[in-house]
C-alpha cells in the first residue's frame, strides 16, 4: 500500500498549478435585476452555494450561470469560491438531486445574461464588461459587486 | 461484457441530446445517467460473482413551483451495482411537497412532506449521484455499500433550515417517518439465504452544520430500528465460518452518528469524516441478545488540477467489531483482526469535457474483508484474500 502512496507523491508535485487563463482586462460584474436592490455581495456565496432560495423581494431565487468552462465562470468561482466551477457543481448536483435545490439556468453568452435578467425579476447572474460599459449596467440592472 | 458496455455508451450518447427539456421557469425536467464497470480482484464487494460488475447510475427529476412558497419535487431512480446495491426496476428516489418560508430575519426554513432524502455526512444525500461523489465507490469507512437501504430517504416529513450569519451559514436538517427496506436488505444484513421482510421502520435523522466559502463542519445523527420477519427456510451465516443455522425473527437497533469537516483552500479540498454506529442485535438466531458497534474513519484530499481535471486520495480505516479490533479469539473459533477491519487507500480522477460529460475513475487498494456483507458473520468468500483492489471506472452524462 505505501509503494502506491509514494507514487501518487512522487507524482503530485510534477503536476502544474492550474492556471487557466481569465480576462482580467474586463471586469467581471455580478448583477440581478434593478428591483432587487436589498441583495448586496454577501448574498452571492448564499445564493451560488444553494443556501439561499429567496430573494429579498420574496420571489423564488433564480441563480444563473454561463458555461461553466467558460471564462467568466472560471473567473466568477475563482472569486466567490476560490474554486473552480466543476468542484462547485458537484456541490449544487448534492442539492439538486436531492430536492433541494433548483438546477441554475445557462446561459451561453453575457448578452443572454443581460437579457434574461432583465426579463426575470428574481434572477442573479455575472457578465464580464468593458469599463465603459459599467455605467450602462449600473443604470439598467442592480450592480451587486464589481471585480477587476 | 465489453461490447455490452460499449452498447450501453453508444445508446447514450444517442439518445441524451434528445431528452433535454426546458420550458416554463416554474417546472424542471433533468437529470443524470452514469454508465461504468468495476472489477474486484478477490472477496465479494457486491456479488459472491468476483467478475467485472457493471454500475448504472441514472435519475429523472421533476420539479414545479406553485409559486414561490410551494413546491412539488420528485425523482426516479435506478442503480444497478451488481446484486448488493441493485434496484430491481425504478424507483421512486424522492417525491415531496414542500413549502418555503422565513420564520425569522436573515433566515429560510423548508418543510416538506412525502419521500425525502436523508442527509448524513458529507454524501449520503447524493450516493447514488455520480457527479455529486468524488470517486465512483464512496469511503466505505462511511457510506457502507451493504447499509445503503436504511439511509436512501425517509417517508415522512422533514424540516430544514438556513440561517445567514456574517461568517455563514448555520444548517439544520431533520426527518422523520419509515425508510423503505428491499429484498436486498436480508441478504446484505443476514446472507444470501434469507427472504423474510422488514417492518416497524421508524427513522430518525438530524443534521447540524455550518458551512462558509472556506470550510465546512458538521454532525448527523440517525436511529433506525427495523423488525425482521423470517422466512421459514432462512438461513443464516454462523460461526464457525463456514455453517449456517436457521434464522428467526428479530429486532435490530442502529444509531449512527457522523462527524465531519470539509476545507477548501485554493486547488484543495480536504474532507475528513468519522462514523460510529452503535448495533443492537435481539433474535434473527438462537441465543443472545447480541451488541455490537462499528467504527470508521477517512481523510480524502482533492486536488483540483485545471478546470477540467481533479485528483484525489484518500486513506480510511474501518471496524465491524470496533470492540475487537485485534480480532477475536475463543476457544473454538478464531476471527483474524482483517475479517472484520479494513484499511483502503484510494485514489480517483475525474475529467468534466463539458457541463454535460465526464468520466470518473478510481482504484482502491483494500487490506481486509471488514465492509463486506453479509453483515451478520463474514462468509468464505469474503475472506479469501486479505488484500485486494477494487477498479472502477463510469462515464456520466448529466441533463
Amino acid at each position: 500500500m505505501l509503494k502506491y502512496l509514494a507514487f501518487f507523491i512522487c507524482l503530485f508535485p510534477s503536476f502544474t498549478i492550474g492556471q487557466d487563463t481569465v480576462n482580467t482586462a474586463e471586469y467581471l460584474v455580478v448583477l440581478a435585476h434593478k428591483t432587487n436592490t436589498q441583495l448586496g455581495p454577501e448574498n452571492i456565496y448564499m445564493l451560488y452555494s444553494m443556501k439561499q432560495n429567496v430573494m429579498p423581494n420574496q420571489s423564488r431565487a433564480v441563480v444563473v450561470i454561463q458555461d461553466l468552462s467558460s471564462e467568466a465562470s472560471i473567473r466568477f468561482f475563482r472569486e466567490i469560491f476560490d474554486s473552480f466551477p466543476y468542484q462547485i457543481k458537484r456541490l449544487w448536483d448534492i442539492a439538486i438531486f436531492s430536492g433541494r435545490a433548483k438546477k441554475p439556468v445557462t446561459k451561453d453568452s453575457d448578452q443572454a445574461v443581460l437579457a434574461f435578467i432583465q426579463q426575470q425579476e428574481s434572477a442573479v447572474g455575472y457578465v464580464y464588461s468593458k469599463p465603459e460599459s459599467i455605467q450602462f449596467l449600473k443604470e439598467n440592472y442592480h450592480v451587486i459587486s464589481i471585480y477587476q | 461484457m465489453l461490447s455490452r458496455f460499449t452498447n450501453s455508451i453508444l445508446l447514450l450518447s444517442c439518445l441524451a441530446p434528445s431528452v433535454c427539456w426546458s420550458g416554463p421557469d416554474d417546472v424542471q425536467i433533468n437529470g443524470f445517467i452514469g454508465l461504468g464497470y468495476m472489477h474486484e480482484s478477490a472477496n465479494n464487494f457486491v456479488s459472491l460473482e468476483k467478475d467485472e460488475q457493471e454500475i448504472v447510475d441514472i435519475g429523472l427529476r421533476f420539479s414545479y413551483d406553485f409559486n414561490s412558497q410551494f413546491s412539488a419535487t420528485g425523482q426516479l431512480g435506478y442503480r444497478r451495482f451488481s446484486d448488493y446495491a441493485n434496484d430491481h426496476g425504478p424507483r421512486v428516489d424522492y417525491a415531496q411537497l414542500s413549502y418555503l418560508t422565513s420564520l425569522f430575519n436573515n433566515s429560510e426554513q423548508i418543510i416538506s412532506i412525502g419521500r425525502v432524502k436523508n442527509q448524513l455526512g458529507l454524501y449520503n444525500l447524493a450516493r447514488d449521484v455520480p457527479t455529486g461523489r468524488n470517486s465512483i465507490i464512496l469511503p466505505q469507512s462511511a457510506y457502507l455499500e451493504f447499509l445503503r437501504n436504511l439511509f436512501l430517504s425517509t417517508d415522512g416529513i422533514s424540516f430544514s433550515s438556513n440561517t445567514f450569519l456574517d461568517k455563514g451559514v448555520l444548517s439544520a436538517s431533520f426527518s422523520y417517518g419509515r425508510v423503505n427496506i428491499d429484498e436486498n436488505f436480508s441478504k446484505n444484513m443476514l446472507g444470501d439465504f434469507t427472504s423474510g421482510d422488514w417492518s416497524n421502520k421508524q427513522n430518525l435523522v438530524a443534521d447540524v452544520r455550518f458551512s462558509n466559502e472556506k470550510f465546512k463542519v458538521g454532525v448527523s445523527y440517525n436511529d433506525i430500528e427495523p423488525h425482521y420477519n423470517a422466512a421459514n427456510d432462512d438461513l443464516i451465516p454462523f460461526i464457525p465460518i463456514g455453517t449456517y443455522i436457521n434464522g428467526i425473527d428479530g429486532q435490530l437497533g442502529m444509531q449512527s452518528y457522523f462527524a465531519y469537516a470539509q476545507i477548501y483552500w485554493k486547488q484543495f479540498e480536504f474532507s475528513t469524516e468519522y462514523t460510529y454506529r452503535n448495533v443492537n442485535a435481539n433474535g434473527f438466531t438462537a441465543g443472545q441478545e447480541l451488541n455490537r458497534s462499528l467504527e470508521g474513519y477517512y481523510a480524502q484530499l482533492n486536488y483540483l488540477k485545471s478546470a477540467q481535471l481533479s485528483l484525489t486520495l484518500r486513506y480510511e480505516q474501518f471496524y465491524r467489531l470496533a470492540k475487537y479490533k485485534h480480532g477475536v479469539v475463543t476457544p473454538f473459533f478464531t476471527f483474524e483482526p482483517y475479517y472484520n477491519n479494513s484499511r483502503t487507500l484510494s485514489f480517483g480522477a475525474v475529467y468534466n469535457f463539458n457541463d454535460s460529460w465526464s468520466i470518473m475513475a478510481d482504484i482502491h487498494f483494500v487490506k481486509g474483508s471488514g465492509f463486506l456483507a453479509p453483515f451478520a458473520t463474514p462468509v468464505e468468500e469474503t475472506i479469501e484474500k486479505k488484500s485486494w483492489t477494487l477498479t472502477a471506472i463510469q462515464a456520466v452524462y448529466n441533463f
